[in-house]
Order: C-alpha cells, then sequence, then structure tokens
C-alpha cells in the first residue's frame, strides 16, 4: 500500500453535512439543558466533538488494510474490558456500561467494539471467493459478533446491543445471503424472541414492548415517555415553538430531551419544516456513504463502508422512529446530535473509517 | 465492483428511503395533521388555573349592622408525600379534630398531592395542630359564613351550605350577587409537578352586599315577644311580621319554631320554612277588611248603615252559617268591631261574585306579592268561574281562600297609608362593597326603586278614612281590646280560622289560626303589624291571644323608633298595667345595686317609692332611675327644664339625649313617664 493519501480527496462535503448536524445538535442540547441540572452539556459536547475530528483524521489515516488485518489485536482486548465492565464498572441508571479513563472521564466500551466488528466483517467477507454466504460462514459470524452482543446484553444495554445487529445483517446481505438461509434466521428469530421475551429480557423492557403494543396498559408510568415525546413532537406545528421556547422541553415533560429524546426536543422547537431539514441532512450523510460504498477500492472498503452506514441508518431509524411512536422506547441515541462522548466519538471514528476507504479509493 | 453487490446496494438505498418516507409521513401526521389536538394535550398538562374565591359580601341591617358576614378560618389539609411519620399523625391529629383514625388514615395514605384532612376548625384546635408541626401538615384558611347574632332574623338570612353557596332565604336568593367572582391564576406546571408563575388572569371580584330594610333591634322585639307568645299560647308555630305601611318596608319578620343559621343541619328541614312568605292559612275575620273596604268603595254601604244579622244564622245557597254570637241589627261598623260573619255575608253577597275577586285581586291576595323572599306563594284564591253558589258567603268571612302572613300584612297596610298597596320589601339596595369593612362607603348597585308595579291605589282615601275608623274603633270597643296600646292609638282585626285538615276533609274542630293584624298610631300610620299563631291551644281567638303580642311589639317599636306619643298616658290603663306588674322589690334593689359605683353608697329608697305605681315614676328624683319589669326606663319629665338641667339628669340616669333648639324644653319623646329600653335615646325639642 502507498503512503501517498492527500486531504484532498477527504470527503468534505461529508463533513459539512456532519458537522451541520452537530451544530444544530449543539443548539438543541443548550436549549433543552440551559435550565437544568445537565446546564453547560453544550460546552462538554463542543469539546468531544473537537476531540472526535482529531480522532476522525487519525482513524483515516492508517490503511484500514491494516487495521482490518490486525483486528484481533483490537477485539480480543475490547471482550476482556467488556467482561471486567461487567464486574467492576460503574453502574449508571442501573446497568454497568461505562469504564473511567482517567483523564477522558468516563468511557463507554461497548460502543467501540461496533467499530472492531465492522473492520473483522469486512475482512472476512472480502476474502471470501463465493458469492454466497456458507452456514460456516453464518457461524463465524456469530460467534464474533454474538460474544461481545451477549457481554453488552449482560450489562444490560439492550439497545446498544441491538446496533451490533445492523453491521451484521447487512455485510450477510451483502455477502449474499441465501433466502433459504434467511428463511431459517428467520424462523429461528421468531422462536427466540418468545424465549428472549421469558429469559432474557427485563420486566422493564417487557413493560416497554408491552406499552409499546398498548399504549393505555400504563399511560402515566411506561406509555409516559412516548405520550410526552409525541405531544411534543405534534405541539411543534409547522414551524415550531422556537429555540428554548418549547414547553414540552422546557417544563422537563420531554424526559432525557438531549440525550435519546433530542429529535422530540427538535422537532418541538423547530417545526415540520426544521426536522425536515434535518432529516434531510442525514439523508444526504447517508447517500454520500452509499456513495462511498460504491467507489470502494475493494470489496473489504464496501463492506467497511457499508457497516458504518448500517450501524448509523439503524440508529437514526431506531431512535426517530421511538420518538414518533413507531418503536417501543430503545436506549440508542440519534448521531450526531444526541449529547453523549462516547456517541459522537463512535461516530466521528466510524466515519473516519469511511474516509480511510475513501482517500484510497485510486489506489490499487 | 459485483453486479449482484451493487443490486443489494441499491436495494438497502431503497429500504432506507422508504423508511424516510414512513418517518416523514408520520411527522406530518403529528406536527401538521394532530397539531391542534397534541398542542391542546401540552397546553393541558403544562397549565393549571386555579380559583380563588371571592369574599361573600355581608347581609347588614337598614342601620348597616351586620346580619351575616364571611370571616376566615383555618382548615387542615396535607400534603401526603411529604408525611414522615404516618402513624403519628394519624394518632394525633384523630384525637385533636376528633376524626375517625381509619378514614384519616386511608387520605393520608393515598398518593395525592394533597388532602384536606378537616375544614373548618377552631382557632383551639388550629392552635394545637400548629403546635404539632407534623410534615405535610398544613393549615390553610378557608371562607366561612358567621351569621354573628345566631337565630335572629334566620329566616330572612337563611344559610350557606359547605360550599359557601346560599341554600335558603337571602343567602339562596341573592346567591348570584353576594358569592362575587372568583378570580383565576394561571400557573405552570412542569413535569415534577411542581408548580409556578403564577399569573393573576382576572381579578375576584368580592361578592355585593345585602342591606335589607330590617331593623336588628325591631326584628330582635318581634322575636322576643313571639316567643313569648308562643310561651303563652303553647302554639305549634307562629309569625309576626312588622312593616312600613307607608313603603313596603318589613322592619321585622320573625317565626317559631326557628333555627341557628350557624348551626342550621342542627334543625329539621320543616323548621327552614319561612313561613311568613311559605306558609298558607285561611285568614279568617281579617278578611272583613277587605270585604266591607269593597262594599263601602263599590257605594253598596255607609258605616251607619243598618243591617240585620237574623240572630247569628244565615242560609248561604243551602249553607248554614253561624255566626260566634247571636247578633240582632248592627251597622256596618258595628259588623267590623264585633266581627259578625251574617253581616259580611250579606256586605259580600250585595257586591257579587265579579267584585269579590276584584277587590280580592287589588288587596294582593292569590297572587305573589314579590317580596324579595325565595319560594313565595302566591295563596289560593280561584277565580269565580271555579267557585261554588255558596263560595261567596265563605269568602266574604275569610273561608275558601289562603293568603300567606306577607299578604296580609300588605292588606292591611293599604288601610294604614290610606287606600294604597305598596308592595313589601326587605332587600333595600344590592350594594358594592368598596373598602370593606367600611359599613359607610357603599356604592349602590341595584336600590328597591319604587316603580308604577310597587305602589297602586285600591280603595279612595274616603273610604279608606272610614275603614280605618272602624278598626280604630274593633281596638277600642269590638273583638281587639288586647290591642290597646298605652300612649299610642291603634286599629286592627283579629281573625280566628280553623285549620282545615287533609286526613279528613274538614275544618278541624280543634285547631284554630288565630290571627291579628293592625297598625299604630292610627293617624301616623307608622307601623303595620300582622300577628298569626298556628294551633294555639285553649284560648284560640285572634283578639285573645294575638293581640297582646301585637301590642307588646307595637309599644316597644313605637318607643324605639321615637314616635311621639298620640294619646295622654291613660291612668287607669298604667294602673291596670302596674296589677299586672307586681315589682318585686329584691330584683329593683338588685338592679338598683349595679350601676352605684361611682364612689358613691348605695342608696337605700322609700319603701313607697319600690311599690310605686309607673305613674309616680316621673315624680321619681332626679337621681334616680326608674325600673319597671319589662327591662324598660321610664323617661323622666324635661319639660320647662334647661339643656343644661337636662343633660345633667340624663347622665345621672344613664340616658342619651338628642337635643334640638336652645332654650327650654318644650317638647320630648317619648312622653315623661314613656318606657324606653336600656340604651335608648330620648329627643328633647327646646325653645325660647
Amino acid at each position: 500500500m502507498t503512503r501517498n493519501v492527500s486531504f484532498r480527496d477527504f470527503d468534505w462535503a461529508l463533513l459539512g453535512l456532519v458537522m451541520t448536524i452537530s451544530i444544530l445538535g449543539l443548539f438543541e442540547i443548550y436549549s433543552a439543558t440551559h435550565n437544568t441540572k445537565f446546564d453547560g452539556s453544550h460546552i462538554k459536547q463542543l469539546y468531544w466533538i473537537g476531540m472526535s475530528l482529531v480522532a476522525m483524521f487519525v482513524v483515516s489515516v492508517v490503511d484500514y488494510h491494516v487495521l482490518m488485518n490486525r483486528w484481533l489485536m483490537f477485539y480480543v482486548p475490547m471482550i476482556l474490558v467488556l467482561g471486567f465492565v461487567l464486574k467492576f464498572g460503574d453502574k449508571v441508571f442501573g446497568s454497568k456500561r461505562w469504564v473511567r479513563v482517567p483523564g477522558v472521564g468516563q468511557f463507554q466500551v461497548s460502543e467501540f467494539i461496533k467499530l472492531v466488528i465492522i473492520l473483522a466483517l469486512a475482512r472476512y467477507f472480502s476474502e471470501s471467493r463465493f458469492d454466497t454466504v456458507s452456514l460456516a460462514d453464518l457461524a463465524w459470524v456469530g460467534v464474533v459478533a454474538g460474544v461481545p452482543m451477549l457481554l453488552i446484553i449482560l450489562q444490560p444495554d439492550m439497545g446498544t446491543a441491538l446496533t451490533i445487529t445492523p453491521i451484521v445483517a447487512v455485510a450477510v446481505f451483502l455477502a449474499g445471503l441465501r433466502w433459504q438461509h434467511a428463511a431459517v434466521l428467520a424462523l429461528v428469530l421468531a422462536l427466540a424472541s418468545p424465549a428472549a421475551w421469558f429469559f432474557v429480557m427485563k420486566p422493564y423492557q417487557k413493560a416497554r414492548v408491552a406499552t409499546f403494543l398498548d399504549p393505555t396498559l400504563d399511560p402515566q408510568r411506561k406509555g409516559y415517555q412516548q405520550l410526552q415525546s409525541k405531544i411534543a413532537v405534534g405541539s411543534g406545528g409547522l414551524w415550531g415553538e422556537g429555540t428554548a421556547r418549547g414547553s414540552q422541553t422546557q417544563l422537563s415533560f420531554l424526559p432525557v430531551p438531549h440525550t435519546d429524546f433530542i429529535f422530540a426536543a427538535f422537532a418541538e422547537e423547530h417545526g415540520f419544516f426544521g426536522v425536515l431539514a434535518v432529516l434531510l441532512l442525514y439523508f444526504m450523510v447517508l447517500m454520500r456513504l452509499v456513495q462511498n460504498a460504491h467507489t470502494a477500492p475493494d470489496k473489504a472498503g464496501m463492506y467497511v463502508v457499508m457497516g458504518v452506514l448500517a450501524v448509523m441508518l439503524f440508529q437514526i431509524l431506531v431512535n426517530v422512529g421511538m420518538v414518533v411512536g413507531y418503536m417501543p422506547v430503545v436506549g440508542i441515541p440519534l448521531p450526531l446530535m444526541s449529547y453523549g462522548g462516547s456517541s459522537i466519538l463512535f461516530t466521528f471514528m466510524a466515519l473516519g473509517l469511511v474516509n480511510n476507504v475513501r482517500l484510497r479509493r485510486f489506489v490499487n | 465492483m459485483l453486479e449482484s453487490k451493487k443490486y443489494r446496494l441499491a436495494a438497502l438505498a431503497v429500504l432506507a428511503l422508504f423508511w424516510m418516507l414512513a418517518i416523514w409521513a408520520r411527522l406530518f401526521n403529528l406536527q401538521i395533521l394532530r397539531y391542534g389536538y397534541l398542542a391542546t394535550l401540552a397546553k393541558r398538562q403544562q397549565e393549571h388555573t386555579i380559583d380563588v374565591p371571592p369574599l361573600r359580601g355581608a347581609i347588614l341591617d337598614r342601620n348597616y349592622h351586620t346580619l351575616a358576614m364571611t370571616v376566615q378560618v383555618d382548615s387542615v389539609t396535607a400534603d401526603p408525600r411529604e408525611m414522615k411519620d404516618v402513624d403519628a399523625a394519624v394518632t394525633l391529629l384523630s384525637r385533636i379534630l376528633q376524626l375517625d383514625p381509619a378514614a384519616l388514615r386511608a387520605r393520608l395514605e393515598s398518593h395525592k398531592g394533597f388532602v384536606w384532612v378537616k375544614h373548618r376548625i377552631t382557632p383551639e384546635e388550629a392552635a394545637q395542630v400548629r403546635e404539632l408541626s407534623l410534615h405535610g401538615i398544613y393549615l390553610t384558611k378557608e371562607a366561612t359564613r358567621s351569621y354573628p347574632q345566631n337565630e335572629l332574623a334566620a329566616h330572612v338570612l337563611g344559610f350557606v351550605d359547605g360550599d359557601q353557596h346560599g341554600e335558603a332565604g337571602l343567602e339562596y336568593k341573592y346567591n348570584k350577587q353576594v358569592e362575587g367572582v372568583p378570580g383565576k391564576v394561571f400557573m405552570q406546571r412542569d413535569g415534577h409537578s411542581q408548580y409556578f408563575g403564577r399569573r393573576a388572569s382576572t381579578e375576584v371580584e368580592p361578592g355585593d352586599n345585602l342591606i335589607l330594610t330590617l331593623d336588628e333591634t325591631i326584628q330582635a322585639i318581634a322575636e322576643k315577644e313571639l316567643a313569648q307568645g308562643m310561651a303563652d299560647t303553647h302554639a305549634k308555630a307562629g309569625t309576626v311580621l312588622v312593616m312600613d305601611p307607608r313603603n313596603g318596608e318589613i322592619l321585622a319578620l320573625a317565626n317559631q319554631p326557628t333555627f341557628n343559621p350557624n348551626a342550621w343541619k342542627d334543625s329539621p328541614r320543616e323548621v327552614w320554612l319561612n313561613r311568613a312568605v311559605n306558609g298558607m292559612y285561611e285568614p279568617g275575620s281579617t278578611m272583613k277588611i277587605v270585604t266591607l273596604s269593597a262594599a263601602l268603595e263599590e257605594g253598596l254601604t255607609t258605616p251607619e248603615e243598618r243591617i240585620d244579622c237574623q240572630m247569628g244564622a244565615i242560609n248561604v245557597f243551602g249553607r248554614i252559617v253561624h255566626d260566634h254570637k247571636k247578633f240582632g241589627v248592627l251597622t256596618v261598623s258595628e259588623i267590623m268591631e264585633k266581627s259578625s260573619d251574617v253581616g259580611s255575608i250579606k256586605l259580600g253577597m250585595r257586591l257579587g261574585n265579579d267584585k269579590m275577586f276584584q277587590y280580592m285581586t287589588a288587596f294582593g291576595l292569590g297572587q305573589k306579592t314579590g317580596v324579595e323572599l325565595p319560594g313565595e306563594e302566591g295563596g289560593i284564591a280561584r277565580p269565580p268561574a271555579r267557585w261554588t253558589k255558596s263560595s261567596i258567603g265563605s269568602i266574604a268571612m275569610g273561608q275558601e281562600l289562603a293568603a300567606t302572613p306577607v299578604q296580609i300584612a300588605a292588606s292591611a297596610s293599604v288601610i294604614a297609608d290610606i287606600g294604597v298597596w305598596h308592595r313589601p320589601h326587605i332587600v333595600r339596595e344590592v350594594a358594592h362593597p368598596k373598602g370593606l369593612p367600611a359599613a359607610a362607603s357603599h356604592s349602590v348597585v341595584q336600590a328597591a326603586a319604587p316603580d308604577s308595579n310597587d305602589s297602586r291605589r285600591v280603595i279612595s282615601q274616603e273610604t279608606a278614612l272610614k275603614i280605618r275608623r272602624m278598626l280604630q274603633l274593633v281596638v277600642l270597643q269590638g273583638t281587639g281590646p288586647k290591642a290597646k296600646l298605652k300612649g299610642y292609638t291603634s286599629a286592627g282585626k283579629s281573625g280566628t280560622a280553623q285549620k282545615f285538615d287533609p286526613r279528613i276533609h274538614m275544618y278541624s274542630p280543634t285547631d284554630y289560626v288565630a290571627s291579628f293584624v293592625g297598625f299604630a298610631p292610627v293617624n301616623e300610620n307608622a307601623l303595620t303589624i300582622a300577628v298569626i299563631l298556628d294551633s294555639p291551644v285553649g284560648g284560640h281567638h285572634g283578639g285573645e291571644v294575638s293581640a297582646p303580642i301585637f301590642k307588646r311589639v307595637a309599644e316597644q317599636v313605637l318607643a324605639y323608633r321615637n314616635v311621639p306619643l298620640d294619646l295622654p298616658v291613660d291612668d287607669r290603663t298604667l294602673k291596670a298595667q302596674k296589677t299586672a306588674e307586681k315589682i318585686d322589690p329584691e330584683q329593683l334593689r338588685d338592679a338598683l345595686d349595679a350601676p352605684a359605683s361611682a364612689g358613691n353608697q348605695p342608696q337605700t329608697l322609700p319603701a313607697a317609692l319600690l311599690d310605686a305605681s309607673i305613674e309616680q315614676a316621673a315624680q321619681a328624683p332626679a337621681d334616680f332611675a326608674v325600673v319597671d319589669l319589662g327591662g324598660s326606663v321610664t323617661a323622666p319629665d324635661f319639660t320647662g327644664k334647661s339643656a343644661r338641667k337636662v343633660a345633667e339628669i340624663a347622665s345621672s340616669r344613664g340616658l342619651v339625649v338628642d337635643m334640638i333648639g336652645s332654650g327650654i324644653v318644650r317638647e320630648q319623646s317619648p312622653a315623661p313617664g314613656g318606657r324606653l329600653l336600656p340604651g335608648r335615646r330620648i329627643t328633647v325639642r327646646l325653645g325660647r
């Protein structure tokens, strides 16, 4: 691999879109927290964005093939850390997902295992000589993605664990999943979900699903968040109530308006047109990723970019779906907008991988 | 890049696009189609309106003395979320406030942020609760209605329920005006149920004050004398109405049995009934006022015409009516004086059905008077079309019709005011309070302005004067001698009606309604008083049981109102009075000992003076107060004395004197020897 990559080839348009969304996010974080105990979160978020930009450039410099080939070097320690977190991590909101890294603060390891899984799957399927996915392939993927997923579920952090599935799904789909296998997988999933309901899911998770299916079950408790979110979005109307003037947001009716429900807060304050604009920005980001996948120099590059696309698309769709009442309440942040260092850092590092591929598209 | 991979990439892109479109559709639905609904939901949970209760207006008598007022008292509330020790709170509060511990516990263990513990507690209870200073237990001020004079004018005032809404009497009728308009305060509420940002949206408007025509003192006199009359006659119920015949203003309205509006729940429902306007009875002989007025007015007779009363029996179209006495030939005036039914029936038959009904209506019978009291009955006066042949005879003597006491008082006032009927009034003004509690500053919202319907001429002055003379003779030589007043002329008519017993569909042989309605002084028409006793035991004639109440009320009220005496104080009357009222020397001595405090030795009275007859009172030494049994003081003789001397005598006897003019006293009211209730004023006119 040659070293003559030029930052002129860096995806500046993508960076522009991403920064626009991040800045909109910053304003919304300010608006949602300026009168609460989370006041000042936007400043912290700004630091994280700055740090993440650096991380993005760093990630884009080292050839993704190098990273891909050494995936185990990242994978094994992270699995160990996940195990360690499970035993010694800080308990926040009832689950252990944070490690304290001196000088950086709290840190969510589970976000970064996703990057490693993207690299692992890209390497595995790029080396495949067949156009279809064999059962052995599925078994290998199942183990590599399954072990960290299991550890994350045990934290318990269903949301983050779920964000790993689109990586696997998209990779397997692109690698040529046979419809028979797809059918069998679907069957297994169908059988597994009742099992998950009875053996894996916590009562609060069951309640979320139950109230999603029937919101009248307990509107004051579990359905409350979703109802408040819908009211917030709806009362935004066409043009919104204005920055820092969304009553649902300002009066704390909206749950965690600066993290998981930031989209609802934005919708309330900026209305239908504001939301339309943000969704359009996200759509352009995603299309930009598809285009980068398209122009990737090799299969591995395409898999890397599509993995990133899969995670981002999944998070956006699930988060927005949750906010507008399409899906049950799952703790998945909205990439780029939601407050949270780990989430921001992961997203920018993932975009670093995309640029990593892009910077090498003319190199053969 | 393989073609199949491109195909699959495109499939993913399309999938993403579809989801994006679905989200947009949803946003369109939420933010545009359901915007109104969701924005309302948001508003409803974020905004909270609190009513600020207005201060209920006071009810005052004609001299602005308070009859009903609203005061703030403590109520106990709790915030169960703040409670630390529910057990202790239940134990202590249930003991102090006499509450059921189980019910209290249930309330304190609820998950609400606010519960009532007990409404309107006493100041002592409040002090004890305050001392406990329990977590989550609060005292808040709550308005409560207070009737400082308890039973006084209970039926007029009515009462309010626990929510301070008028439920009876004027409290009910004028609830809207007296209640005021609650203010509204908007508050914002956040997701943690915290309230902030109080902002008044509408100002609280205090209720209007009601100023009545009632006079607290006259009301007290009427109630006291009615109660005395009830005790004397063992009647089941009774009503006394005192009215100013010149304008229909009701000065007192007393009913028995009565109740305390501060504790109205303790009395049975029937006691709340205001018999003066809600009770109907057959007027009996008082109806003869109407019958004879009509006959005179129509020129069908003269007071001097002699009519054969057929030795006490008459056949009215098949119905034989007997008089209470066998009268031979009587003049029309004597028919009134002696209350001959036969004579009245003959005059009624001369009138005929239509004229009779026309005058009944003109005197206000069979229709609501329109007095400002709730639930007024119109009485029963059927139109002639529904009369039987003998009805004219019955109606002429006051049967086959029913009237309320207020109708009877108003109809008698027609004679007092020389032929003019006035609509009875009890509310003088509905006044908007300006800076309460200064009672003097009222701006009149709605004065009871006399309109054309309020007064009407019923009979000519000539007729009225003739009837008035007859009614005076009723007292002087007819059926109402017990209505004779000391120092004042009076006129009136007694009535004794058998009660119609609905159980046996007949007139009851034992139950009567005994009434007396009259006015005094005859030439000054200062007062009309109607006294109605329901089912007195023993004596049941109106002239016998009701007239004495008329007399006692009239004498005291006339003295209180400083109405000048229009009769010389008749020695014989006073002597008769004296023998009836034996002075107890012990009692008198006690009374005299009490005020002797200014360092003076209590003086011993000569025995002769102790047992003196009342006419000697005027001759009593100037520094003695003369006390009689009624609790009243006799007016000393000031005539011919200087202003300085008057003041001296007055202060030594504890009297208050209003002096008009200068020089020596030419005239005084009450006249020497006239009665004065303690604390009442004497007016003297001085001249050169």
